[in-house]
């Protein structure tokens, strides 16, 4: 196909008045040639329709508009036949910068400049083979309230499912349940949990396919395509897969002071639980009724961690069995001793409306121990709000357990796999006594798995700190670090039975947005719609996994050279392995090394006499640039010698341009992502945190050249930071002015 | 850890049933924040409320809440109720828990529950009625007397001044028995132990202080949501002081007329402008205005919800405006010699004044007295603590020097 550069230079929103447009558009025309040059008033309605007919009558193929940030336009605003980029020169030029100044314009011109480069560089977009063939089939782990919910709504949406249960029969935790606290106005009795007329739901639906005492031998593939096996050998493919694994009671253990284990009278609220949906809450030990029971919902032990899994879900299910005392006996007693209550949301009108049940005593308090004493329990309870210590003496003691996810830890049970294959190797040396270290830390995790899935980097999702599988919880819930396996319910969280409904219909949603953004060959989440994906020139790989190791998605399975295996379904487009790659052979059509490089080097850098230094700015597209743009509209201003390069993700970055800009004679460069760690911002989870990883390379670096540490700086920003990032800017020149010029500047 | 000092807690339904229906219907939302505690003008630093004994009514503890003294502190001004994020109007619910204390307190103790319950009022109004039934049969003029009305005609001054004393006597007996509970479940000594062993000095200077303040209605100054109840109530309380003060002249008077011949304190009927009924005049008006007051603001209250109201509350302002304005009645009829109206008005008088005698030890009447001994006993042990603190300072510096 002929190749058309067009450029439009935007004059409005305040642009002309800003810089000489005239400048620019010989900065097109003379340095690169391009065939069609104009100036248009703005970037919205007409002005833009006429660059739409441009295209049409002129054949353009490759376009350019200098004008607002990216961010301005719709996704696919111009048709696939045409290459598209653009110059930020409104919100990080003329909005930022003082209008007719020579630095303005030289900023404006390395815009335009970078645009052009790139769009030069740019390949068209074409999504991954194969990708009108995948299947559309959502599998559903877990037939508890939360998987039933989730297998139901994907069927009456058209979906077909298959639904797997271990037990022998569906309804999971919210079976065992006699009442549920209230989910509808005004909030105040207790109400059935509704969890048979979802099995007959469920049950008579055809199109879902229900196995119980199911256990998953295999799941190999991506997304569009899970090969899943049970051991009992049957065997589908699904599209997508809902993990409503749910949770288990934690084992209070270490309430043996409270008489766990010792006393017959005293229960788990679980097992206090199964006592009323029997109909008869008695004594366990002489089977008389028990007309006061004292509900412990507090510490009280020396352990720190013994009600890490408590939540609300355990204050309010302690209000909501204190009332099944009151229903089953007019005069009991139910005594509630907390030491955090917690009833968010409506639920503060189900704690008022159970508050004012006469028989319903609350206090916060610690019970220090429970003893047998005359036919009765004798509860000491100290720090209570009576402003005295007391003796209760109840016929029973419940014990409120917290809610521990059944969820594996894929990872971890991958340092298993790796550390057994190492240690069978019986190679001596430090690689062995990793291997052991490892082995002897992690083994709990051994056979844990449930998915079983055939992934390098582990058979389950990764989790967090307390065992939830990993995810954005806030930002993005129902994400898992696995695209196309969405966890809801209480394996991600202590929910309600409502909560866990809510939850199976959020993740019942994205495993089908998963299953129909993937046959149109698009990346599910967070770059929904993007069909560009990560291409391996394998010829020059070097096996040396970093990118199926960096891969904070498990994308890439490895061959048994190490060669990386690629599975589009599972990417998302963050380009964190192209980021990691040393031979760079991982490029995106329209996002690749070379191109980002050559970005660089379109800049024009001005001799050291010039005194006007460059920095380069790397900034994360998802936080950093949007607080740069909005700097701009609050017209917030900031050193004019800085250049911004947008970047799907910091993790994305490669060495390589780090280097370029330091020869090329850039004085600095800024890299600006997002917060990492355990209360990560990160869209893709490790992205930012790979490129901390990357910089001890980068310091070398600055070592080789004999250059300033302080050339290079990393900055975590949040997009609210747009106060702030000015501020870094000018701060950093500021340094550059301190340590002086780059000396490699025009070698 | 230690079981001995434990509160053994074992709630009292009955008694929780007993306040969320007689005033304190809001007593469970309270969840304890200790706003009430410290908008209290009147909680002492060292043992604040109301919001210990929000909680300690919350769970029944019965016995805890008849000998807290801090329950007779609170006049239920609502600074408190105005404040609370719950709507738990702590000064309601303290008002509900008053009542039980005093029939917690009552001896007999029968005689607690039935003026607690409004199923009894007939028994109660029908006992006095009868009574002076009793009397006018056997000793008075049944039918209503010709000529100028003259109430000593009906029924004998000295007669009703024999009764009077009888059952005054009985309701100071079931006071005693009420104080001594009270003193014992506040300090740990019932009255009998107390007395001989008391700082007499100390409890001199503390009755000296509790009365002339509360004559001065200091501590009511302090409240802010419902300020206009210190007017009315110091109104009423004056007034019927001034009341007792007046028949305690006008038997004097009388005495001394009949027994001694001495005329010169006045002759039955006593003029306006004579000073014993002239204070009775202006006693009576201060106690029909004061106690009216009450009844229109606790309607308002009702209305409002800043005030709550119980059967309780509303039977003794009623009794109280009722003796005052019959016994006004009473005289401004005898003035104009309407017998027919006049001989029934004092019949229905001395009816109410013997009701609120009767049952002065199990009613609203009894805060009167329990209170005083509270804030008395309150005051005494804050004397001494204050004796105590300056005690060893002074020591301390004795050692230092």
């Amino acid at each position: 196909m002929e190749n058309k550069l067009a450029v439009y230079i935007c004059t409005g929103y305040g642009i002309g008045e800003a810089i000489d447009v005239e400048a620019m558009k010989k900065v097109a025309s003379s340095e690169f040639k391009a065939d069609i040059v104009k100036e248009i008033g703005s970037c919205e309605d007409d002005d833009l329709k006429a660059i739409h007919k441009d295209i049409e009558s002129e054949g353009i193929t490759r376009l350019v508009i200098a004008g607002p940030t990216f961010r301005f336009y719709k996704r696919n605003e111009f048709p696939k036949t045409v290459l598209v980029d653009y110059a930020n020169i409104r919100e990080q030029v003329a909005w930022c910068q003082p209008a007719g100044e020579e630095d303005t314009q030289m900023m404006a011109e390395d815009y335009l400049r970078m645009a052009i480069t790139k769009v030069k560089k740019m390949d068209y977009v074409e999504p991954f083979p194969d990708h009108d063939k995948i299947n559309k089939d959502i599998m559903v782990v877990g037939g508890g309230m939360a998987g039933l919910t989730a297998a139901l709504e994907c069927a009456v949406t058209g979906y077909k499912v298959y639904l797997l249960e271990k037990e022998g029969q569906l309804g999971g935790m919210a079976a065992r349940l006699y009442k549920s606290i209230p989910h509808e106005a005004p909030y105040q009795d207790l109400e059935d949990t509704g969890i048979e007329a979802l099995i007959d739901a469920v049950s008579n639906n055809e199109n879902i396919t229900v196995y119980t005492g199911a256990v998953i031998k295999k799941i190999k593939g991506a997304p569009g395509m899970f090969d899943v096996t049970l051991e009992s050998g049957e065997n589908f493919i699904a599209g997508a897969i809902i993990q409503a694994t749910g949770w288990v009671p934690a084992d209070p253990d270490h309430l043996s002071h409270l008489g766990f284990k010792q006393i017959p009278d005293v229960v788990t609220s679980v097992k206090f639980e199964e006592m009323a949906k029997s109909g008869k809450i008695v004594r366990p030990s002489d089977g008389q009724p028990a007309a006061s029971v004292l509900f412990v919902q507090n510490e009280g032990s020396p352990e720190p961690d013994q009600f890490s899994y408590s939540s609300s879900i355990n204050s309010l299910n302690a209000l909501k069995q204190a009332l099944y005392v009151r229903e089953k006996n007019p005069n009991g007693k139910a005594y509630v001793v907390y030491d955090h209550f917690k009833a968010p949301g409506h639920n503060e009108l189900f704690y008022k409306s159970a508050q004012q049940d006469p028989g319903v005593f609350m206090t916060k308090g610690n019970v220090v121990s429970v003893e047998e004493s005359g036919g009765k329990l004798k509860a000491l309870v100290d720090d209570t709000l009576l402003g005295e210590d007391l003796e209760i003496s109840v016929d029973m003691v419940v014990l409120g357990v917290g809610m521990v996810p059944i969820a594996a830890d894929g990872e971890k049970i991958r340092i298993v796999i790796d550390a057994k294959a190492t240690i069978a190797k019986g190679e001596e040396g430090a690689q062995m006594d990793m291997a052991k270290k490892n082995l002897e830390e992690y083994k709990k995790h051994e056979g844990t798995a449930i998915l079983n899935l055939d992934y390098r980097q582990g058979p389950d999702l990764p989790s967090l700190t307390w065992g939830y599988p990993d995810s954005h919880f806030i930002c993005f819930p129902y994400e898992s670090r696995r695209t196309g396996i969405y966890p809801c319910g209480c394996v991600r969280s202590p929910m309600d039975l409502q909560g866990a409904q809510e939850d199976a219909m959020g993740a019942a949603l994205k495993a089908i947005q998963c299953v129909e953004v993937t046959s149109r060959g698009e990346a599910v989440h967070p770059r929904a719609g993007d069909q560009s994906y990560p291409e391996f020139f394998l010829q020059r790989c070097t096996q040396c996994k970093r990118c199926t190791e960096e891969c904070p998605f498990g994308v890439l399975n490895e061959d048994v050279k190490g060669t990386p295996l690629p599975n589009p379904t599972r990417c998302r487009r963050c380009g964190v392995c192209m980021g990691a790659c040393p031979e760079r052979i991982i490029s995106f059509k329209d996002y690749s090394v070379d191109m980002v490089a050559n970005m660089i080097k379109a800049v024009e850098v001005p001799d050291e006499y010039d005194e006007k230094p460059r920095v380069l700015l790397l900034a994360c597209e998802n936080d950093a640039y949007p607080a740069l743009d909005q700097a701009g509209v609050l017209g917030i201003s900031y050193s004019p010698f800085v250049r911004v390069i947008p970047v799907r993700c910091l993790g994305s970055v490669n060495i390589v341009w780090i280097n370029e800009a330091l020869s090329k004679g850039y004085d600095g460069i800024i890299l600006m992502g997002c917060k990492h760690g355990d209360d990560y911002q990160c869209h893709f989870v490790k992205g930012s945190e790979m490129m901390v990883a990357r910089s001890s390379n980068v310091r070398e670096k600055l070592q080789q050249m004999a250059l300033e540490d302080e050339r290079v700086a990393l900055h975590e920003i949040e997009i609210t930071d747009y106060e702030r990032v000015p501020q870094i800017i000018n701060e950093f020149m500021e340094t550059i002015e301190e340590i002086g010029m780059n000396p490699f500047k025009g070698m | 850890m230690a079981t001995e000092n434990r509160l053994k807690v074992e709630p009292d339904l009955d008694f929780i049933q007993d306040v969320l229906e007689n005033g304190g219907e809001s007593l469970k939302k309270c969840f304890q924040c200790g706003t009430c505690s410290v908008v209290c003008n009147l909680a002492p630093e060292n043992s604040p409320f109301p919001r210990k004994e929000m909680i300690w009514a919350q769970w029944g503890l019965a016995d805890k809440l008849t000998t807290d003294p801090n329950v007779w502190t609170c006049f239920q001004c609502g600074d408190c109720s105005a404040y609370c994020p719950r709507g738990a109007n702590p000064g309601d619910v303290l008002g509900a828990i008053r009542k039980k204390v005093i029939e917690g307190l009552a001896w007999p103790s029968f005689m607690g529950k039935a003026v607690a319950d409004p199923q009894y009022l007939p028994f109660l109004l029908g006992f006095p009625a009868l009574l002076i039934l009793f009397l006018l049969l056997v000793t008075g003029q049944w039918d209503t007397p010709d000529g100028p009305v003259v109430f000593g005609h009906m029924i004998s001054h000295i007669q009703m001044n024999v009764i009077f004393p009888t059952f005054s006597g009985l309701a100071a007996l079931a006071f005693l028995i009420g104080i001594d509970r009270l003193w014992k479940g506040a300090s740990g000594m019932s009255l009998l132990e107390f007395v001989p062993k008391m700082d007499r000095m100390r409890m001199y200077e503390a009755g000296k202080q509790t009365i002339t303040d509360i004559l001065a209605h200091r501590d009511f100054e302090k409240c802010e949501a419902n300020n206009w109840r210190r007017t009315a109530h110091l109104l009423v309380l004056w007034g019927f002081l001034g009341l007792l003060l007046t028949t305690a002249l006008a038997i004097v008077v009388l005495v001394a007329h009949e027994y001694a011949h001495i005329d010169a304190f006045g002759v039955y009927p006593l003029n306006w402008y004579h000073p014993v009924k002239l204070l009775g005049i202006v006693s009576g008006a201060a106690l029909v205005g004061g106690s009216w007051i009450m009844i229109q603001n606790r309607k308002e209250g009702e209305v409002s919800g800043d005030l709550k109201s119980s059967y309780f509350d509303n039977l003794f302002l009623y009794v109280i405006f009722g003796v005052g304005i019959t016994g006004l009645l009473s005289w401004i009829l005898r003035l104009t010699g309407w017998g027919v109206l006049a001989y029934p008005t004092y019949f229905v008088h001395l009816v109410l004044v013997f009701t609120l005698l009767i049952y002065s030890p199990y009613s609203k009447f009894a805060h009167f007295v329990y209170r005083t001994v509270a804030l008395i006993h309150k005051r005494y042990e804050e004397l001494g603590a204050e004796a105590a603190e300056a005690g060893e300072e002074a020591e301390a510096e004795a050692q230092a020097a």
